[in-house]
């Protein structure tokens, strides 16, 4: 009856290991234990930019199955914008017919009188989100890069990945932002707040050009804003109008001006949260917990329901048969301490196992 | 002679894949049934008790299909586990397999069968040639499953070849299925759509994908030649979708559809693939089981069935209608994962008017959904939660039911559903509300029935269960159904027409076995009464309306014998259609109300 619905991490020092999906046909650049940097290409791909199926048969009026003796260039063949492909000379005109090439690229295909020509490729590189090293490798699907720090998996981030300088603006948190704080040292960091994202403070950001800006909670009608802003935006909480967790922001502040990801995946983030990643050189042990499948007295939980949506707290108690929630479910659950020193109870399916 | 003679026969025609030996007095023993969905695996056992199959015991743990960890079979221990708690009956072994054949009453079963719709659908694209012939079937066969659809081919397609190609080439897919032309027709314009398949996907360097064929009959074996000899696509062959241009044959491709879902998560779901080697027959997409579950009721109750399964990705509307069959999935509607794409069909305001209050802050509900989509599994803490939460059900209820509309055949396309006998609604959000008023209210409002309907709750996901079993199981599941497989809601009386607001529309009484006197009562226009009966007592109801009509009782009184449930008669005297008032304080206070009168406890 105590099982765990979702698991996440908040550590101070934990072994951290980011998948990194690549794109299709994506080769990898690195080896199984290599040590890379942040934002070193670790995969690479190649797209062609488009094709062009010209029916040069049609164009040289023959049937398609003659084609091949007219043919200038063959099949494979690398060709240049306005280079023949096939020609023919026919009778009574000065000039012979032809077929040029409408765009740079190879002859990929040649068959049914038509020819196929590959637009030029288009490189797309994948570059590892953290600083650490190979842990797995698998061609055209991922690349597992292990690192050490602290990992803060948070509820929602968009934008791209992105390696910078974590500035904190407050001192705690709260759910007043104030607007009109940032000067020329916030320029490429990026920004933690620990009041709600307002327009204003986005456009601010904007304005100033920091690098990523990470906040506790927003509407989710800005989600459109945030998309413009052409900003990464990492929500720690969730939508709505919520402060900081304390712990999150006390290990915010604790990491102050050091160097930080934003790793914003690609992938659904229901199976891989985004997170907030803080390598450490350290020799303090990981304070991994593991995925436990049931919740314990003891349990670190993150709570997903309001008002403490987003809170860290500890299961105290588990009651052995369900109760009532006050929108009237009856749901079986957990006594859990939040931040505030309140117990309150809240059911299973409302919780997250923290590791 | 079992119930459901006939009623397997004719799938097993139309179906490609030779259909288990069914016999009609059905195999002995314990079934065991489990259910992966995106949320939840459940598990069911059934048994034969005092001759009869019932409903032993369940077992209900998260999903464990994601991250940490990535094993659905780790939650489906634990749910078997709690089924070994509560029986004594030990299903799996120290190698971790199931038990079976059966040993004895406490050991095994000797029947299992599976179901799933966890994980991302399939992603597909259709190609055909008309938009309003092949491809419409083509459509509705790809609705029958958890299945994306990223793009469409067809000789409306107004992209050059070029463009048609680099769009292949660029579209990573699992499945692509061609449908077109009828059997013994033209063959030219399918072939140049199978010619430029095969040119894309002899250049392509990705996955290959599956090819469905369900096209004209002719060209079966240029398809297996050009795009499996050649290009070396693994083609499966079903029957054309669309044999003649008056005639529609959806259960061969919907079949391999089912078939190719197993497969397809049996590769990328890890310990699906063990679960499968578990079952006869292969794990069935659960809106497959679904659907055919509805199919069954439709004819052993010899009634129009409606079938509502609102998942957390998923939502499945399976319906039998006038002894025909459908089955339509939504794999991008659902109150979990799906539920921001809710936003692309309905605004804000949408979901808003079904409110009793008015949001502290007008992004509250769009904050909600958001919230809902990052967070599958959470349950609504507060009142005010819970209301928005249920006003998504009533949009992705009317939206997935009105979608399905469109391949009714023979229904008007506009205005009010047709009036079914029965709703079964399944899915937690339906089933397990705080009171079973809100599953009743959702279906009112988003559904407007007509008429008399039974409703009915499946809040154990017994629907799927019974659904896999059939085929082999006929027997078990007919005695589960009369053993009450499904919490009996009420019966929900509709009135149609229009009144004065306050005005008395019905009047009625109703009288069970154990009542010396009928009890009378009567209803006003614009509300939605109650009138709570005994669970399992039977009541005589008699119905008198007044300027108001019940669709399908031309009778001014009309009699009728009800089974009590959970609700007892609900009357919804709203008229049909009803429309929102214009003052929000206004629409609010009749939301409070309905709300108050359908949830309200009357003592009996």
């Amino acid at each position: 009856m105590n099982e765990v619905y979702a698991h996440s991490r908040v550590t101070t020092v934990s072994v951290i290991r980011r998948k990194q999906l690549l794109p299709l046909g994506g080769a990898p650049r690195v080896a199984k234990d290599q040590s890379v940097r942040v934002r070193e290409l670790i995969a690479v791909t190649e797209v062609p930019t488009g094709h062009r199926l010209i029916n040069a048969a049609a164009m040289l009026r023959i049937p398609p199955e003659k084609l091949g003796p007219y043919l200038v260039k063959q099949e494979g063949e690398l060709v240049e914008k306005g280079e023949v492909l096939a020609s023919r000379r026919v009778r009574f005109r000065l000039r012979p017919l032809q077929v040029v090439a409408p765009i740079d690229g190879y002859i990929r295909w040649v068959g049914d009188g038509r020819i196929l020509l590959e637009g030029t490729r288009e490189q797309i590189e994948v570059y590892s989100p953290v600083p650490g090293r190979v842990f797995a490798v698998k061609p055209e699907e991922y690349i597992i890069i292990e690192s050490r720090g602290a990992e803060i998996q948070i509820a929602w981030a968009s934008g791209d990945p992105i390696w910078g300088t974590l500035k904190l603006m407050d001192s705690e948190p709260s759910l007043t932002t104030e607007t009109g704080r940032f000067n020329i040292d916030h320029r490429g960091a990026v920004v933690a707040i620990g009041s709600p994202l307002t327009r204003e403070f986005l456009q601010e950001a904007v304005d100033i050009r920091v690098k990523g800006l990470i906040a506790p909670s927003m509407h989710a009608s800005l989600i459109p804003l945030v998309g413009e802003a052409g900003i990464p935006v990492g929500l720690t909480q969730g939508f709505g109008h919520l402060p900081m967790s304390e712990r999150i922001f006390s290990l915010l502040k604790t990491y102050n001006g050091r160097e930080l990801a934003l790793d914003v995946r690609a992938e659904d983030w229901r199976e891989t949260r985004p997170a907030i990643i803080i390598p450490i050189d350290s020799l303090v042990p990981p304070d991994d917990q593991g995925a436990s499948q049931t919740f314990k007295p003891g349990s670190k939980v993150r709570v997903l329901q309001p008002p403490y949506r987003g809170e860290i707290g500890t299961i105290k108690a588990i009651p052995e048969t369900p109760r009532r929630l006050e929108s009237g479910l009856w749901l079986p659950g957990a006594f859990v301490e939040v931040p505030s020193g309140e117990t309150v109870y809240v059911p299973f399916a409302n919780l997250e196992h923290l590791g | 002679m079992s119930l459901l003679d006939g009623v397997f026969d004719e799938r097993r025609e139309s179906e490609a894949q030779p259909p288990p030996s069914y016999t009609p007095e059905g195999k002995g023993g314990a079934v065991l049934a489990v259910d992966i969905g995106n949320v939840h695996t459940r598990a069911v056992l059934l048994d034969v008790v005092d001759g009869m199959y019932r409903f032993v015991a369940r077992g209900e743990t998260p999903t464990t299909a994601s991250a940490p960890w990535e094993d659905v079979l780790v939650g489906l221990y634990r749910a078997l586990e709690s089924i070994t708690e509560s029986t004594g009956r030990r299903l799996i072994d120290e190698e971790e397999q199931l038990i079976m054949p059966e040993r004895d009453n406490f050991f095994g079963v000797s029947t299992f069968a599976a179901t799933v719709s966890a994980g991302k659908p399939i992603r597909a694209i259709l190609v055909g040639l008309m938009p309003d012939v092949s491809l419409i079937s083509g459509k509705r066969a790809a609705d029958s499953t958890y299945l994306s659809l990223v793009d469409v081919f067809s000789l409306a397609d107004r992209r050059t070849e070029e463009q048609r190609l680099d769009a292949l080439l660029k579209t990573d897919v699992d499945l692509v299925l061609i449908v077109g032309g009828t059997d013994g027709g033209a063959v030219e314009s399918l072939r140049k759509q199978i010619d430029i398949l095969a040119l894309a996907y002899s250049l392509s360097d990705s996955p290959k994908p599956t090819v469905l064929y369900a096209g004209n009959a002719d060209l079966r074996e240029e398809v297996r030649e050009k795009l499996g000899e050649e290009v070396g696509l693994h083609v499966i062959i079903a029957d054309n979708v669309r044999p003649t241009l008056e005639v529609e044959h959806l259960e061969s491709a919907q079949a391999r559809l089912a078939s190719l879902y197993h497969a397809q998560k049996a590769r990328s779901t890890s310990g699906l693939g063990e679960i499968g080697g578990w079952t006869d027959e292969g794990i069935y997409p659960t809106a497959h089981s679904f659907g055919r579950l509805i199919h069954i009721l439709g004819r052993v109750w010899e009634q129009d069935v409606l079938g509502i399964d609102v998942g957390s990705a998923a939502t499945a509307v399976a319906a039998s209608l006038r002894r025909q069959d459908y089955l339509n999935v939504f794999g991008e509607l659902g109150i979990g994962h799906s539920a921001q794409k809710l936003l692309e069909q309905v605004r804000p305001q949408s979901l808003t008017r079904w409110l009793t209050y008015e949001p502290e802050h007008p992004d509250d509900v769009l904050d909600y959904v958001w919230n809902k989509y990052l967070f599958p599994h959470t349950v609504p803490a507060t009142p005010g939660d819970l209301e928005i939460e249920y006003a998504m059900a009533r949009e992705i209820v009317r939206n997935a039911t009105l979608n399905a509309r469109t391949s009714w055949r023979n229904v008007s396309q506009k205005g009010l559903l047709p009036p079914f006998g029965t709703i079964l609604l399944s899915g937690a959000t339906l089933t397990r509300p705080p009171h079973y008023g809100w599953s009743a209210l959702i279906v009112l409002d988003a559904l407007l029935p007509l008429g008399i309907t039974r409703l009915l709750a499946d809040p154990y996901g017994m629907a799927s269960a019974l659904g896999a079993i059939a085929p082999s199981h006929p027997t078990a599941v007919v005695q589960a159904l009369e053993t009450g497989a499904f919490v009996e809601l009420g019966t929900l009386v509709s009135l149609s027409g229009r009144a004065r607001r306050g005005e008395v529309v019905l009047r009625g009484e109703v009288r069970t076995g154990d009542e010396a006197a009928p009890r009378p009562f009567e209803v006003r226009y614009g509300t939605v009464a109650r009138i709570p009966l005994p669970y399992e007592a039977e009541a005589e109801v008699t119905l008198q309306p007044r300027r108001l009509e019940i669709a399908g009782s031309p009778r001014r009184v009309t009699k009728l014998r009800v089974r009590g449930g959970e609700l007892g008669l609900v009357v919804d005297a709203r008229g049909r259609p009803w429309r929102f008032p214009r003052s929000s304080e206004a629409r609010r206070k009749l939301m409070r109300d309905w709300l108050e009168a359908i949830t309200r406890e009357e003592e009996l």
